[in-house]
C-alpha cells in the first residue's frame, strides 16, 4: 500500500505539524487504518439533558410574551456560550491525534445537517448531537446513526417531525394538526436513497406516517432517567404502509426496521459511497473508486469502518484517481491551529469568523448541508476573505525560525516552487507567514 | 369575482425586440437584478388571491383576510400586509406581479428544483453554467465587469463562461500592494486561485471605493433584520455607478416555512417584509437609474395551498413572482389562473402553475436587455423555443 504521508495528512486530516509528515512517512497508510479500528465510546447524556431541561424551563412558562423573552435569553445565552466552546472544539480537533476521525465526524454530520439558521429551537440541542447521534457511530453501522439521528431532538425539531401527526391518529382525530412530510422527504431525498433514486411522493407521505408519533419530551418532567426521545402513540397514523414496496405497519419498531431497511439499499450504499468519494478523492469521484467504496458498505452491512478502509484503499491502490481537493474554510482554519498553535485564532471569534466565511457548524442554510466542490468555495469573494482572514491571523502566530523553514516542516516535497519562492521572498515574516497560509499549497489538500 | 384571464399573449418575432441594436451596444444603461428566493417561497401568502372563491375555505387556518390589512391589487389578488413598499410601487406603475408561476420541473425536491430554476434547462443537474451568466456572454460581448453576484458563494445561475464579480456586505480589510502583488505571482499557475483573486481584487477596489470612513458596508440599520435588503441596497450601490455592473443577482433564505408561518404577522412576514424593502432600496440606491431598472424576484415552487399539522405549508408546485422597477409596465397581476378548488389544484394539493418560469424571464432578458430571441431560444434557455416569451411586461 502506497499513500503518501503528505496525503494522509492533508488530504484524510486536518493538516500537519511541523515534522509530523517525517513521523507519518514510516506507515502513512498504516496511521489511517489504525484510526478506524477504534470503537468510539457512546457519550454521556449530560449535554442532552441540560438542552432538554433549559427548553422545558423556557417553553413551559405558560404567559405568551414571558416564554419568548425566556426562549430569546436561552438562545442569546447559548450562541455566547457556544462561542468560547467552538473554540475549545475546533483547537482539540485540530490538535487531535486521531484527524481522520475528526474528518469522518465533520462528514457525517454534514450528510445529517441539522441548523439552527432560522430555526433557534435546535440550538439547545447542537452539542448533543453531534455527540450522541454522530460521533458514537462513525466507526459503527449507518443504519444505528440513521436511526439515533433521526430520532435526536435536533433532527426532529429541525424537520418538524416533532409536531406531526398522523391524521388518523387519536390526536388527529381530536385536534386540528396532521401530517408533516418534511423529516421524511430528507430521509430518502438527503439521508438514505438520495435523490433521483426513484421513489415517489407517495412514499414520502408513507413514510412520514410510519414516523408520526415520534417526537421530543419538552413539556414533561425531566428526570435523571427521561429518555431524550418520545414515541406518542397517539399521534402515530394506524394501518399499513409501504415504502419502496416494502409493507410495515404500526408502532416504533416498524420505523426503526424501515429506517434499518433503507440503510441496506443499494441506492443509499450507491449515494453514500459518492458523497463519501467527493469529498475525500475527487470532486467528480471516479466511478471505480465510488464502485469499491459502496461493495464494501454493501458487504459489511452497512459498517462505517470498513467503508472508511476502502477509502484508504482507493487512496492506496489507485493514487491516480485522486484530483485535487480544495479546504473547505473551517479545514483551513484547523490546519492554521495545527501547523501554528492554537494562539493563530482569536478567543470566541472562531464561530463568528466560520459565520462569515458561510461555513460554521450547525447553521447550513438548508438540510442538504454544505456542498462539496471547489467551485462552492473558491468564488472571488471567499478568495479574499481567506486572504483577509489570514492577514490577522499571521499577527497572532508566533514564529520559530525562518517561515521557509517552517512551510517545509509543514509541506516536506511537496512544497511547490511558487510557494517557496513567495514565502522566501516576503517583506516580513508576518507577510511570509501570510502568503503561506494563503498558499496553493494551504488552500488545496 | 376571479376570472380566468389570459394576458399571455405572445411577441412577435419582430416586435418584442429592436432590429439594429447591435451586441456591443447593449445593455447600455439598463440594469437587471435576480434575487433568487431559496426555500420556496408560499405564493399564496405573498399574492393572496381574496376573489377566488375557494380560496378561504382551501387555506383554512392560514388564510388572510381582507380586515387583516390585505393590500389590494386587481383581479381580486390583494398583496400581504407586510409589503408596503411593493405596494406603493404597485400603485405607481413601478411592479408587477405574476401569479401561478413556476421553473419547467415538477419535482418537490428544493435543490433539484433550484437547480432547474438555475441552470435554465428542464433537466436538474443537466449544466453546469446558469442563464443569467449565458444572458451576460450574448450581452456583454468582452465586458467583464458586467456581472455581480452578491452571495456567500457563487450561484449556479451566475456560473459559467462569462466573467462575473463575487460580492457579499462586510468590512473592507485593507491588503497592502505590497502583499496582493505576491499573493497574485504566487497564484500564476493556479487555474482556480488566479482568476479568482483577481477578481476578487477588482471587486475588493470597487468596495474600498465605495465604502465609508468606517470601512463599513451593509450590515443591520434600524431595528429590524433586513437582510435581503441590505444586500439589496448593496447591490444598487454597485449598479448604481456609471462604470459599474449591470447586472446583479442576490439571493434570500429561509422561505421553508414548513411550520407556524403566521398569517397577518409572524415568520413570513418578517420574509416578505425584507423582501418589500429590497425592492425599495434598490429604488433609493439606484437613483435616476431605477428608469431603466428591472428586478425579478423569483422562487423554486410554491407551497401546499392547505396549511399542514404544524400551520406551516409543505412543498408544492406553483408560486408567484415580483417584476419591479422604472422599466417595468406594473400595476398589473399577469397570471394565467388556474383556480383552487381540488380538482384544479396540482395532485389535488398545490396550486397549479400555468406559467414558466422561463417566460417570464424571456420576456425581461428581450424587451429589456434586447437579447436576441435567437439567443434566448437557443443559448439562454436551451430547447426553448416553444416557451413563448411574456409580453408588454417592459414599458415600451
Amino acid at each position: 500500500m502506497a499513500i503518501s504521508a503528505s496525503i494522509a495528512a492533508h488530504r484524510f486530516g486536518l493538516g500537519a505539524y511541523p515534522g509530523e509528515l517525517q513521523a507519518l512517512a514510516i506507515d502513512p497508510a498504516g496511521t489511517l487504518w489504525r484510526q478506524t479500528q477504534f470503537r468510539m465510546p457512546p457519550a454521556g447524556p449530560t449535554a442532552l439533558r441540560r438542552a432538554l431541561a433549559e427548553m422545558r424551563k423556557a417553553a413551559g412558562i405558560q404567559d405568551k410574551p414571558a416564554r419568548q423573552a425566556a426562549l430569546r435569553a436561552l438562545f442569546k445565552d447559548i450562541r455566547l456560550r457556544s462561542r468560547s466552546q467552538f473554540d475549545a472544539a475546533l483547537i482539540a480537533a485540530a490538535q487531535s491525534a486521531m484527524p481522520f476521525i475528526e474528518r469522518l465526524t465533520w462528514f457525517w454530520a454534514n450528510h445529517f445537517t441539522v441548523s439552527a439558521k432560522g430555526k433557534p429551537r435546535v440550538l439547545p440541542f447542537a452539542e448533543s448531537f453531534v455527540a450522541d447521534a454522530i460521533r458514537p457511530h462513525v466507526l459503527g453501522r449507518f443504519a444505528d446513526m440513521l436511526i439515533a439521528v433521526e430520532q435526536h431532538p435536533a433532527m426532529l425539531i429541525y424537520l418538524d417531525n416533532a409536531l406531526s401527526v398522523g391524521p388518523g391518529s387519536r390526536a388527529g382525530r381530536n385536534r386540528k394538526r396532521g401530517l408533516n412530510e418534511n423529516l421524511a422527504r430528507e430521509i430518502l431525498e438527503l439521508h438514505t436513497v438520495g435523490v433521483g433514486s426513484g421513489y415517489s411522493q407517495r412514499d414520502v407521505i408513507e413514510l412520514a406516517r410510519l414516523i408520526t408519533g415520534w417526537t421530543v419530551p419538552i413539556g414533561r418532567k425531566i428526570s435523571a432517567t427521561t429518555a431524550p426521545f418520545v414515541f406518542a402513540a397517539n399521534r402515530h397514523d394506524p394501518g399499513p404502509k409501504t415504502i419502496l414496496g416494502a409493507r410495515y405497519g404500526d408502532g416504533l419498531a416498524e420505523g426503526e426496521r424501515a429506517l434499518n431497511d433503507l440503510a441496506l439499499r443499494p441506492e443509499t450504499a450507491q449515494f453514500l459511497a459518492t458523497k463519501l468519494a467527493r469529498h475525500f478523492v475527487a470532486d467528480d469521484p471516479p466511478a471505480a473508486a465510488v464502485a469499491h467504496i459502496a461493495r464494501r458498505y454493501t458487504e459489511s452491512g452497512g459498517d462505517l469502518a470498513q467503508m472508511a478502509q476502502a477509502l484508504i484503499e482507493v487512496a492506496a491502490d489507485r493514487p491516480d484517481l485522486l484530483a485535487p481537493k480544495y479546504r473547505q474554510p473551517m479545514d483551513h482554519m484547523a490546519a492554521a491551529v495545527r501547523a501554528f498553535g492554537s494562539e493563530i485564532v482569536k478567543a470566541r471569534q472562531t464561530l463568528p469568523s466560520l459565520i462569515q466565511f458561510g461555513h460554521a457548524p450547525l447553521m447550513a442554510g438548508s438540510p442538504a448541508g454544505y456542498p462539496d466542490r471547489t467551485s462552492d468555495w473558491a468564488s472571488p469573494d471567499a478568495v479574499m476573505r481567506r486572504l483577509e482572514w489570514s492577514i490577522f491571523a499571521a499577527k497572532r502566530a508566533r514564529i520559530v525560525g525562518t517561515p521557509e523553514a517552517l512551510a517545509e516542516a509543514i509541506f516536506g516535497a511537496e512544497l511547490s516552487p511558487e510557494t517557496r519562492f513567495a514565502v522566501a521572498g516576503a517583506e516580513s515574516p508576518h507577510q511570509a507567514l501570510t502568503l503561506l497560509l494563503v498558499s496553493p499549497n494551504f488552500m488545496w489538500r | 369575482m376571479l376570472t380566468r384571464r389570459s394576458f399571455l399573449a405572445t411577441a412577435a418575432a419582430s416586435g418584442a425586440t429592436i432590429p439594429g441594436v447591435t451586441l456591443a451596444s447593449a445593455p447600455g444603461e439598463r440594469r437587471f437584478i435576480f434575487i433568487l428566493l431559496r426555500g420556496a417561497m408560499d405564493g399564496l401568502a405573498a399574492v393572496p388571491p381574496l376573489g377566488d372563491p375557494d380560496y378561504a375555505a382551501v387555506r383554512g387556518r392560514l388564510a388572510l383576510r381582507a380586515d387583516m390589512g390585505a393590500l389590494p391589487l386587481h383581479d381580486g389578488f390583494a398583496l400581504h400586509p407586510a409589503m408596503t413598499e411593493a405596494h406603493r410601487l404597485y400603485q405607481s406603475g413601478e411592479l408587477l406581479v405574476a401569479h401561478a408561476i413556476a421553473p419547467p420541473h415538477r419535482t418537490r425536491s428544493h435543490f433539484d428544483a433550484q437547480n432547474i430554476l438555475e441552470n435554465g434547462v428542464t433537466r436538474a443537474f443537466a449544466r453546469d453554467d446558469g442563464w443569467l451568466n449565458r444572458a451576460l456572454s450574448a450581452i456583454g460581448g468582452d465586458r467583464a465587469d458586467l456581472g455581480l453576484a452578491i452571495a456567500e458563494s457563487e450561484p449556479l445561475t451566475m456560473r459559467g463562461p462569462a466573467k462575473v464579480a463575487g460580492w457579499a456586505p462586510r468590512r473592507v480589510v485593507l491588503i497592502p500592494e505590497t502583499l496582493s502583488e505576491r499573493v497574485s505571482a504566487m497564484y500564476a499557475a493556479d487555474p482556480v486561485l488566479a482568476p479568482a483573486f483577481a477578481e476578487g481584487l477588482d471587486a475588493h477596489a470597487l468596495a474600498s471605493a465605495n465604502a465609508g470612513s468606517d470601512g463599513r458596508m451593509g450590515g443591520a440599520r434600524g431595528g429590524r433584520a433586513l437582510v435581503l435588503a441590505e444586500n439589496a441596497g448593496l447591490a444598487a450601490e454597485f449598479l448604481a455607478r456609471s462604470d459599474g455592473p449591470r447586472i446583479a443577482m442576490l439571493e434570500g433564505g429561509q422561505w421553508d416555512t414548513h411550520a407556524g408561518q403566521g398569517v397577518a404577522s409572524g415568520r413570513m412576514a418578517r420574509l416578505l417584509g425584507d423582501l418589500s424593502a429590497a425592492f425599495e432600496r434598490i429604488k433609493n440606491g439606484l437613483g435616476p437609474a431605477w428608469w431603466q431598472t428591472v428586478v425579478v424576484a423569483a422562487t423554486e415552487f410554491g407551497r401546499t395551498a392547505r396549511p399542514n399539522g404544524a400551520l406551516g405549508t409543505d412543498h408544492g408546485y406553483g408560486s408567484a413572482a415580483f417584476i419591479a422597477g422604472g422599466a417595468v409596465n406594473g400595476g398589473k397581476v399577469v397570471a394565467d389562473w388556474p383556480g383552487m378548488s381540488t380538482g384544479a389544484l396540482y395532485e389535488g394539493r398545490d396550486l397549479m402553475a400555468t406559467m414558466d418560469m422561463r417566460a417570464l424571464l424571456k420576456g425581461v432578458l428581450g424587451d429589456h436587455l434586447r437579447v436576441s430571441k435567437q439567443a434566448l431560444d437557443a443559448r439562454v434557455f436551451p430547447a426553448s423555443g416553444s416557451v413563448r416569451p411574456i409580453f408588454d411586461i417592459i414599458r415600451q
